[in-house]
């Protein structure tokens, strides 16, 4: 019988059918971080249970960390308590800490496949809905709440029924200045916000297979603005390449075991899936949001759409043009911000700040608007420093950060001040999730960059010369 | 868990499509490890740009102060897997969610707490939307009790609507014993088993994971 690779790993992985329906599926590799994880903890002590596998769980600081430089516990006084819960409850089971002033220290989608602690084929949880990040490996990764997250501490398992299999085929090059990020928003405004709503999605096509591994893991991130319960990429030559040799990932011997069995790790050509899409990227140009959800989006030379246009969602058009401020038939391209923000666990990848930085080099931020950069991790932010982008950033105006989640969703205060334009490389422009009423355009981080010099939002095509 | 027999409760309507979780649990408002979980549900639509209450949203009408099922869209708890969204329903005895659909994770966290995600029927849910629409007017509601034994060996999760004002649901597994869906235990001796004939191709931990 073929098999699709979700089919795969989830055999692979699978422990038993428990009466409800729902499939144990067991897991290589949890990553918590600290907003949820103390509940767990909390849980874990109250039943008197042990985790039986410290060694494949590792403890994040990422949601609640300062971004402040010499930043503490208090830095941010709100999260002190998560952040010292975190660690209490890890030490008393065993599972290691990546806290402020680890050298590994970052968001914890970041720092997984960074150090290797998540491998293709490999199945990975996290309390955390953009758990499917590291799908860019290959790994198929569930996010969950937090009493099934200390279940999986309990018991090394997840609870869930199968979810349908789905693959969407990405064809053509993408241009110049156009990204894995604009690609995604292409398919949550294609798709929809429940698109992908109780499927596996597998992501597939030369568009994937020509994107860099941190280009896949944005991909695999923005999986859940449609619904996805999970999303990767089958790993490829460029993925062994990629994850060798760093710190968790086998040697040696285990490794040419390792990568026998890798390469395995394929949807067979007779496969079928429950849902299929195919989406021509040849012509994409870069993307923006312009309303209050991720499928919300148009292209940078786009306009705000007409609600009387689309009378299935006019209710919704009206009240998203309303929080936002915006007019029908307004051009996106030109609208005036007043912040911009290049960080979170879908943009501040190495590659990432490298794309932004390369549009800011030699410029300045527009008088008046904010601009900030935080790395997804401290070992990206090392990198970028090695590379003197810190100082490309900094001379032009941008604050530079800690690594954490920062502005993504406020969860340390960093955040816009009610009724800010703000373009933000992040994955969410709910309603208030970048503070109390800011309006947040979702978009890549050389769009960002480009509108932070122009102090609107700008084409970055026409700032580079590349349109 | 508290199991879940019967819920009578007045029924909200908040007819919206793709509700996310950040709407139902803002993160600033879980600023504390125990923040209030009664007072964060829907927080920033109940409160107006100067912080005073906003009378016309629905949780705040005079006849929705007490809640008890909240009938909603499609979509419902898109976003992030935060369960403070569902402890927040909890808090306020909201015990069922009547919609179109559910985002996964929330499904899942409903079902983790107790909280019944019901999804009926496209022409049921019409129905059943127009009555509590109805009720709204009357200060009437209908309510969500759990079927005779008979009616409850049908498919979990199916339900039916079979008298004016309630709909009756028929559900197998936790909800009814008020055990955690997922149980440890037995979860635990699975996986503990199935790792004795896991296939060697896995990748295992190398000695850096000692670290
Ligand atoms: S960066 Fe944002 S989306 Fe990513 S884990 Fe942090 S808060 Fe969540």
């Amino acid at each position: 019988m073929p098999k699709t690779l979700f089919e795969k790993i989830w055999d692979a992985h699978f422990v038993a059918r428990r009466i409800d329906g729902r499939d144990l599926i067991y897991i290589d590799r949890h990553v918590l971080h600290e907003l949820h994880a103390p509940h767990a903890f909390e849980q874990l002590a109250k039943q008197g249970r042990k985790v039986p596998r410290p060694d494949l769980t590792f403890s994040m600081q990422d949601h609640t960390v300062s971004t402040r430089p010499g930043r503490t516990d208090e830095s941010n006084p709100s999260g002190a308590a998560f952040l010292r819960a975190m660690r209490e409850g890890s030490a008393r089971n065993g599972i290691r800490v990546f806290d402020l002033g680890d050298p590994e220290q970052g968001i914890s989608h970041v720092v997984a496949p960074e150090l290797g602690m998540v491998l293709p084929g490999a199945t990975h949880a996290v309390p955390d809905s953009h758990a499917s990040t590291v799908g860019g490996l290959g790994a198929m990764a569930f996010g969950c709440g937090t009493t099934e997250l200390a279940h999986i501490l309990a018991t090394q398992v997840i609870a869930m029924k199968r979810p349908k299999s789905m693959r969407i085929r990405l064809d053509g090059t993408l241009a110049p200045h156009v990204t894995a990020k604009d690609v995604a928003l292409k398919i949550i405004a294609q798709l929809g916000m429940a698109g992908g709503r109780g499927h596996v999605v597998e992501y597939a096509g030369a568009v994937v297979r020509a994107m860099a591994m941190e280009g896949r893991m944005t991909l695999c991130n923005l999986n859940i603005e449609m619904g996805g319960r999970s999303g990767f990429v089958a790993p490829d030559g460029q993925t062994f390449e990629w994850i060798a040799g760093r710190p968790f990932v086998p040697k040696g011997a285990q490794w040419e075991q390792a990568l026998k069995h890798w390469h395995t790790l394929r949807t067979d050509d007779d496969a079928t899936f429950d849902t299929e899409h195919v989406i021509d990227c040849a012509a994409l140009e870069p993307q923006i949001t312009w309303g209050t959800d991720p499928s919300q989006v148009v292209g940078i030379s786009g306009r705000v759409p007409d609600p009387a246009a689309d009378p299935g969602r006019r209710g919704a058009i009206e009240g998203a043009l309303a929080y936002m401020g915006l007019n029908p038939g307004t051009p996106l391209a030109g609208l005036p911000i007043n912040r911009v923000f290049i960080g979170s666990c879908t943009n501040a990848r190495l590659p990432d700040l490298q794309a932004a930085a390369d549009v800011v080099r030699g410029r300045r931020v527009a008088e008046g608007v904010v601009a900030m950069v935080v790395p997804g991790s401290s070992s990206v932010k090392r990198e970028a420093e090695a590379n003197g982008l810190d100082k490309v950033f900094r001379d032009a105006g941008f604050a530079w950060g800690e690594s954490g989640c920062s502005m993504c969703a406020g969860g340390n205060g960093d955040r816009g001040e009610p009724g800010e334009r703000i373009v933000s490389t992040t994955n969410r422009n709910f309603e208030n999730r970048q503070g109390p009423k800011t309006r947040t355009h979702l978009a890549s981080p050389a769009t960002a960059a480009a509108s932070a010099i122009a102090g609107r939002i700008a084409d970055v095509r026409s700032l580079t010369g590349a349109a | 868990m508290q199991p879940f027999t019967k819920h009578t409760g007045i029924a909200v309507p908040l007819l919206k499509d793709d509700i996310n979780t950040d709407q139902v649990a803002p993160v600033q408002a879980m600023r504390a490890l125990k923040p209030d979980y009664k007072a964060l549900l829907f927080m920033r639509a109940r409160q107006r740009d100067d912080g005073s209450e906003d009378p016309d949203f629905v949780l705040n009408k005079p006849q929705f102060r007490n809640p008890g099922i909240l009938v909603t869209g499609h979509n419902f708890g898109a976003g992030s897997s935060r369960e403070a969204a569902v402890w927040g329903m909890l808090a306020n005895n909201i015990r069922v969610i009547v919609a179109r659909s559910f985002a996964d994770i929330y499904r899942e966290n409903c079902l983790q707490n107790g909280l019944l995600p019901v999804v009926l029927a496209p022409s049921d849910a019409d129905a059943f939307e127009q009555r509590v629409i109805a009720a709204m007017a009357r200060r009437r509601s209908p309510s969500i009790s759990r079927p005779r034994p008979s009616a409850a060996r049908a498919a979990p999760m199916s339900h039916s609507i079979s008298r004016p004002r309630t709909a009756r649901v028929s559900w197998k597994g936790s909800m009814t014993s008020g055990s955690r869906s997922s149980t440890p235990t037995r979860s635990r001796r699975s996986s503990k088993a199935w790792r004795h004939r896991s296939p060697g191709c896995r990748p295992r931990p190398t000695a850096a994971y000692k670290a």
